[in-house]
């Protein structure tokens, strides 16, 4: 499927490259993304420092492969959380309908009246700000997206002889919920978590930026942008360098998406009516 | 379409009790004594016991509850413990600063967007057309708090014809206002304008492959006729819908843009409240940011089904 869409296949490979960085982030760069060194602050990219250093004299490079650590578990938590709450609670409410699905579509609704990024701002707020509850807060803004999605699946398929003939083979309501509603819900799925993820770090360089998520000394995208916009007067570099490392890993996740969403719908190519549910907060 | 209106304000009552039991809650979540945060560890436990009970706190969380959505009905949100002054005022004060940026900014995108998304759509597969497809998938997964550097770093750093941050009240000086605005509605119109293109193009070449397009166009009608009169109207109806909610999303999207510009409006407001554990006015302005998000989207429902009579009978 990817090797048709050149803009899913970029898309993959510049998020592969970006979780890659992060993972072997101890290996690639020789320097502690902690260590101060004070006499060599704010330094322009050179072969020492292929992007120069921070206000503290950290190396940025590996201040960024660190960071994508960050961002990236924060993404992978709000997302497991998002689709695993959300899926459960939209395939329940879309398969059982009645009282059950009210109640459950109603609270869905509610989570989507808020701005993302105004209610996880509002959760981290009162949490205290750290990386696992910015983390549990995007997961919790993100759930109502996927809670619609598997709504819309569920109702679609419960409708299809293959349910009715599982449900002959006497195949009891949990069976049906997990072995034949879920399966056929993979491939929305994918797509959502792709965009969703993209959201996520969005969401938590944003939060990072205000001050309300992954707090200093640990290396964060959203906070070095912040740091380095107070010295763009003396260094572009700074945060140009966070910046452009939330975009490699943004537009790859998104062209990813994108490519997934035309392969399994053609009529959408180019559309993204479903991603207006959910707006980047960025 | 009465009836319409109707059931969608049924379905409105609902949302917003949760809404504000979703708001009531997270802010109970708040770790500590509401009373000793704000007297301070070190009062005695009389005065502490004092507080609690004329802030209700000794009450059961459902009387808490159900006594705070009154007020809030009666548009008491209680008071900043930091000046002293009424929360609804206060957010109500500050609203004119982010409406400015968020109409000027949806104007903006809208002079890019337009012209852009139909030229693409027009000229499918053509280069124009990939560049325009690449500029928006680009301008989509910018960051807002990164597009703002770059052009403070542009305009304000580099060639210093912008002021990189500050604010004057439209009312007493709209040249200065205008001037200190021009960036954050920069940043505002440009990534609005991203998913606008989109958007405008997709809906454009679904409209362009219908069969009335082909009558139009077989009738012996020029191309500006059908693209102008036929097409675009059509295609339109479900823009107004995503520029409504582009517009809705807007009150949340513009916390971190009048962060960086360092502009007075709703969003500043709610750092800043954080910052200063004013929760009360945290409390208020997410409340109040909610309920205009929820109007908002009724109010795009309502613009859709009046536009469009098949949404009605659904």
């Amino acid at each position: 499927m990817l090797r048709r869409d050149r803009g899913a296949l970029a898309g993959a490979l510049l998020f592969a490259a970006v979780v890659l960085a992060a993972l072997f982030a101890g290996a690639l760069t020789p320097y502690d993304p902690l260590a101060i060194r004070m006499q060599d602050r704010l330094q322009p990219p050179s072969a020492r420092h292929l992007l120069g250093t921070d206000e503290l004299g950290r190396d940025l490079l590996s201040r960024i492969l660190h960071g994508g650590r960050a961002s990236l578990s924060v993404g992978v938590v709000a997302v497991g959380i998002a689709a695993t709450a959300g899926t459960a609670m939209g395939l329940v409410a879309g398969y059982y309908g009645g009282a059950l699905a009210a109640v459950i579509m109603r609270t869905v609704d509610g989570l989507l009246a808020f701005p993302a990024l105004i209610l996880a701002m509002a959760l981290t707020a009162t949490l205290g700000p750290s990386l696992t509850n910015a983390a549990v807060a995007i997961g919790i803004v993100t759930i109502p997206a996927f809670a619609r999605l598997a709504q819309a699946s569920a109702l679609a398929i419960k409708e299809r002889e293959f349910t009715d003939a599982a449900r002959a083979c006497g195949a009891g309501d949990l069976y049906v919920l997990v072995r034949v509603l879920l399966p056929n819900h993979v491939s929305p799925l994918m797509v959502q978590t792709s965009v969703s993820f993209a959201n996520a770090i969005l969401t938590e360089a944003a939060l990072s930026f205000l001050g309300l998520g992954i707090q200093p000394p640990t290396p964060s995208w959203g906070a070095m942008l912040d740091t380095g916009r107070r010295y763009l007067d003396q260094t572009a570099w700074y945060s140009m360098a966070a910046g452009g490392a939330i975009l490699i890993a943004v537009l790859g996740l998104n062209l990813l998406g994108d490519g997934l969403r035309d392969a399994l719908d053609p009529r959408l190519r180019g559309a993204r009516a479903a991603r207006l549910a959910e707006e980047p907060s960025g | 379409m009465t009836a319409y209106i109707a059931r969608r304000l049924l379905h409105l009552a609902p949302v917003l009790l949760i809404v504000s039991a979703i708001v009531f809650f997270v802010f109970r979540i708040i770790p500590g004594d509401q009373a000793v945060l704000r007297l301070g560890e070190e009062a005695d436990a009389e005065s502490v016991a004092r507080l609690r009970r004329e802030l209700g706190l000794d009450r059961p969380l459902a009387i808490q509850y159900a006594a705070w959505l009154g007020a809030a009905l009666r548009a008491d949100l209680g008071e900043s413990h930091l000046n002293r002054q009424g929360v609804f005022s206060l957010v109500v004060e500050k609203f004119p600063a982010t409406l400015q940026i968020a109409v000027l900014g949806m104007a903006g995108s809208l002079m890019i967007s337009v012209p852009v998304g139909i030229l693409a759509a027009l000229h499918r597969g053509t280069w124009w057309d990939q560049l325009t497809r690449a500029a928006a998938l680009v301008g989509f997964s910018v960051p807002r708090y990164w597009l703002a550097v770059l052009l403070i770093l542009v305009f304000a750093v580099r060639w210093r014809v912008l002021p990189p941050a500050g604010f004057a009240p439209f009312g007493e000086a709209p040249l200065a206002s205008l001037r200190f605005a021009a960036l954050p509605v920069l940043v505002v119109a440009l990534s609005l304008a991203a998913v606008q293109m989109r958007f405008l193009r997709a809906s454009m070449l679904e409209v362009i492959d219908q069969d009335y397009i082909r009558t139009a166009r077989a009738k012996g009608l020029s191309g500006r006729v059908v693209v102008f009169r036929h097409a675009l109207k059509n295609a339109l109806i479900p823009f107004v819908t995503v520029l409504g909610l582009e517009f809705g999303s807007l009150l949340g999207g513009l916390v971190v843009v009048e962060q960086i510009f360092n502009w007075p409006g709703v969003g500043w407001l709610m750092v800043q409240s954080i910052v200063h554990r004013d929760y009360a006015v945290v409390q208020g302005a997410v409340l109040l940011v909610a309920t205009g998000f929820v109007t908002i989207n009724l109010l795009v429902d309502v613009a859709y089904a009046a536009l469009d009579p098949r949404i009605r009978y659904s």
